[in-house]
């Protein structure tokens, strides 16, 4: 035979077989969720697949729904309800509209937790699309990134590690993050990045507002009680968000409509959750799950 | 249609490809090369078939004017041929400039007369430099007497070629045209659809592995910069390092994908790239990167303008203007003007430099080992340096980084460091950690860079693998990076086929797209 034709018969054969053996490792191990195969647990963020997915599971009759800051609550710490907490990464209210209209089905009680941050349109733009994530095929059986997650999700399996998610949605947070913030040069400094992505050049959101309302009719007609907060900010973080007139304007804009969309809402953005100490050393965004279920035990004080 | 996406390769090639050899035969090449020449019209129309008039005009035009003027051969030329080249290069650069440049002229002519002016929503057409300079190189050619008529069909086959339509190399019709006039054009040869499959592979692996892991520190540290953040200095030099280093795997990859689909047609493209960071000076390095548009600019741009025939001092300009307008083309904005600008002062003082030491009797074509580390070196924090104006989104953001590098921002050790070395301390160094501000892990961020660097450095490159030159020809080279249609790098380039496969998904458009 030609060794040039012998030579391309083999490539493509190599191709092949490597791309099936990587497919049936992905489609096996299911990192993110999609063929319903997954035993080894959450070790990718897909907050989103799993908890649309996870909570038609888990034994509940409440949610508690925002960003990331809220996903690292404990659910099973909370009062009154057995929540499922179906937070994600940078939940914007028409995500949260968009998970309810989905998944919603005999829930009591709805607690929302937002923050500013995800009204600003230009950081975080609109998402006009009716899909929480992307479900390409292809993409979960042949992608370099699902691949990367089946090993990771392979190994942290056998090392013993816990899953990024729990089952009842609390998010894991790092074992490595684990220390008190007490504020410092370094801290500062991830402040002021974070400000910036979050602040400058602030567009604020008004097709956030509809859906904040749309969310609240949704809610309403079906009967679910609920209650919002917003979500404390450090307060570092605070003087920093001053220093943006537009943000700080946009700040005053969002408590005003919240009052009129949920009266009785829970201003908690500079409070006593704001303490540095509350935080993590190299995360000034996060508080911590203990704080998190003190800041609960106060809105659902508020709600009775 | 972008080279590393699903539709192109499972979809668009092997149809084209398969439709092409089926219709190819050695008495009758029309089909096939009619077939090639529909196909690239879809797919440069697949991006946005509103341009496809345009290109074709332009095609048309080119033609026409190239085929009057070429009709005659000096000494006979009638006079009429020069005005007549003069309105061809005018029309081309004039579309070229409308498309290209008018939002840039207005924002600098308002900003100098502070005046308000709005700006016109004009969409660049995708590889409108490329095929406005591949042709208006066909006319200088066809009034120099250094092209004949061609043929319509070959000629717009030329310039529409879909592997270089859109991003290049910048061919030579001489070259090109006579391989669409071989007989064997339109036949299979398994020799070529191997290596050019192997090229190609490479080049997405190229992509795909290296520019696009290099892209996320660079894109990190760029666009803070652009918002304001300020930089140490190691967090600066990743994200210089890391462009440099993203470029040049993006572009060469690019053109090592488009010399291994021109090679499955049985077309030879011209070399690219050719280990660009491992230049001993300026000069060498332009003979290494973008070769094509290096000898586009050489051969119509520099050489016409007097090259180094009038004197030092009209050298030096030449040369300045050269790059200045090399740098203009490759984007309407000031940062790429100094980029090209910076090219054509280091390329003056190269030069310069080499006069100098060429009076003091030395040896200009060899140096000592030492000499050859220092002056790499010197080259590549020269090109680093310029990399950033080409990257930075304003001047600001380029001085911002600029600064970062310099250390003018701080330069942050480790924090272990802090115990055992307070004199640092007392010289101004911090202990924040190498990367305090990015928030990405030092030790990957080490290892990519690190990698990719050593790629970049000392490995052969993709030309002397495939074409067992260079490097390949030690023993060592000859046994690891001798490319040979063997088992072993069947089995190698299936495996990175089908890893190149899987990084599809994470699609990014090439850098040059945007030129």
């Amino acid at each position: 035979m030609n060794p040039f034709v012998r030579y391309l018969t083999t490539l493509s054969t190599t191709a092949t077989l490597s791309l099936s053996l990587l497919g049936a490792i992905n489609w096996r191990v299911d990192p993110f969720l999609i063929f319903e195969n997954n035993r080894l647990g959450v070790y990718s963020w897909v907050e989103r697949q799993f908890k649309s997915s996870a909570i038609k599971t888990y034994q509940h009759d409440a949610v508690l729904l925002g960003t990331s800051k809220t996903a690292l609550i404990n659910p099973d710490d909370l009062p009154m309800f057995k929540f499922f907490n179906a937070s994600f990464s940078s939940a914007a209210p028409e995500d949260i509209l968009l998970f309810l209209k989905q998944n919603l089905t005999q829930e009591k009680f709805v607690l929302i937790g937002l923050d500013l941050f995800t009204f600003n349109e230009k950081a975080y733009p609109y998402n006009d699309s009716n899909e929480l994530y992307r479900d390409d095929l292809l993409e979960n059986l042949f992608s370099l990134n699902a691949s990367k997650e089946s090993l990771r999700t392979l190994g942290l399996h056998f090392l013993g590690r816990p899953p990024l998610i729990q089952e009842n949605g609390q998010r894991h947070p790092s074992p490595d993050n684990d220390e008190d913030s007490k504020g410092g040069e370094v801290f500062d400094a991830r402040v002021d990045r974070i400000a910036h992505k979050y602040y400058s050049s602030f567009t604020f959101s008004e097709k956030r507002i509809v859906a904040l309302q749309d969310i609240r009719d949704l809610l309403e007609k079906r009967g679910v009680g609920h209650k919002v907060f917003l979500n404390p900010i450090n307060e570092k973080e605070y003087e920093a968000l001053l220093s943006y007139p537009q943000a700080h304007t946009s700040l005053l804009t969002l408590k005003k409509e919240l009052s009129r969309i949920f009266p009785g809402y829970v201003d908690l953005t500079l409070s006593r959750y704001s303490k540095l100490s509350y935080y993590y050393k190299d995360d000034p965004v996060h508080y911590k799950p203990h704080v998190g279920k003190w800041i609960v035990d106060e809105v659902m004080k508020n709600s009775l | 249609m972008l080279f590393n996406s699903y539709s192109f390769l499972f979809v668009f090639l092997p149809i084209v490809l398969g439709l092409f050899f089926a219709l190819g035969r050695p008495g009758d090449r029309r089909a096939a090369t009619v077939c090639l020449l529909a196909s690239s019209l879809v797919f440069y129309g697949w991006w946005n078939y509103r341009f496809l008039l345009l290109l074709v005009v332009s095609i048309l035009f080119n033609w026409f004017v190239g085929e009057t003027i070429s009709k005659r051969t000096p000494p006979e030329r009638p006079a009429g041929q020069k005005p007549l080249l003069v309105l061809g290069i005018v029309v081309n650069l004039f579309f070229l400039g409308y498309f290209k440049y008018t939002n840039f002229f207005i924002q600098n002519v308002t900003a100098f007369f502070n005046t308000r002016s709005p700006l016109y929503d004009i969409i660049l057409p995708l590889g409108i430099s490329f095929f406005t300079f591949t042709q208006i190189k066909y006319l200088v050619d066809a009034y120099r007497g250094q092209a004949k008529p061609y043929p319509f069909l070959q000629y717009s086959l030329f310039v529409t070629f879909f592997p270089h339509l859109v991003a290049g190399p910048i061919l030579d019709h001489k070259s090109i045209i006579p391989q669409f006039a071989d007989k064997k054009f339109v036949l299979f040869r398994a020799d070529h659809m191997a290596k050019g499959l192997t090229l190609f592979f490479l080049g997405l692996l190229k992509k795909a592995l290296l520019a696009d892991q290099m892209a996320i520190y660079a894109t990190n540290v760029f666009d803070a910069s652009a918002m304001g953040v300020i930089f140490t200095f190691f967090e600066a030099w990743v994200g210089a390092l890391s462009y440099t280093l993203q470029i040049y795997f993006d572009f060469s990859g690019y053109s090592d994908m488009a010399i291994g689909l021109a090679l499955m047609f049985n077309i030879k493209f011209p070399i690219n790239f050719f280990s660009p960071y491992k230049a001993v000076n300026v000069i060498d390095f332009w003979r290494r990167w973008h070769i094509t548009l290096s000898h586009f600019l050489r051969d119509y741009l520099y050489i016409p303008l007097g090259g180094n025939r009038k004197g030092v001092v009209r050298q030096n300009l030449n040369l300045f203007v050269t790059m200045f307008l090399g740098g203009l083309w490759h984007g309407a904005a000031w940062t790429f003007v100094i980029w090209g600008s910076l090219h054509g002062v280091f390329l003056a003082i190269n030069h310069g430099w080499r006069s100098l030491r060429q009076r003091l009797g030395h040896d200009v074509e060899h140096s000592s080992r030492p000499g050859r580390f220092l002056s790499r070196m010197v080259t590549l924090v020269a090109v680093i340096g310029a990399w950033v104006f080409f990257r930075a989104a304003d001047l600001e953001t380029a001085f911002r980084v600029l600064k970062g590098m310099a250390g003018i921002h701080g330069v942050s050790l480790p924090r272990g460091m802090a115990e055992n070395s307070p004199f640092l301390a007392k010289w101004g160094f911090l202990f924040n950690g190498l990367t305090p501000t990015l928030g990405i892990s030092p030790s990957t961020m080490t290892f990519y860079i690190s990698v990719a660097l050593v790629i970049a450095l000392f490995g052969p490159n993709t030309m002397e693998i495939i074409n067992n030159d260079g490097p390949t020809r030690s023993p060592v080279g000859e046994k690891f990076f001798h490319w040979r249609p063997s088992p072993r790098w069947a089995v190698l380039i299936g495996v990175g086929a089908a890893f190149s496969v899987m990084a599809l998904s994470q699609v990014s458009e090439f850098i040059y797209f945007q030129f």
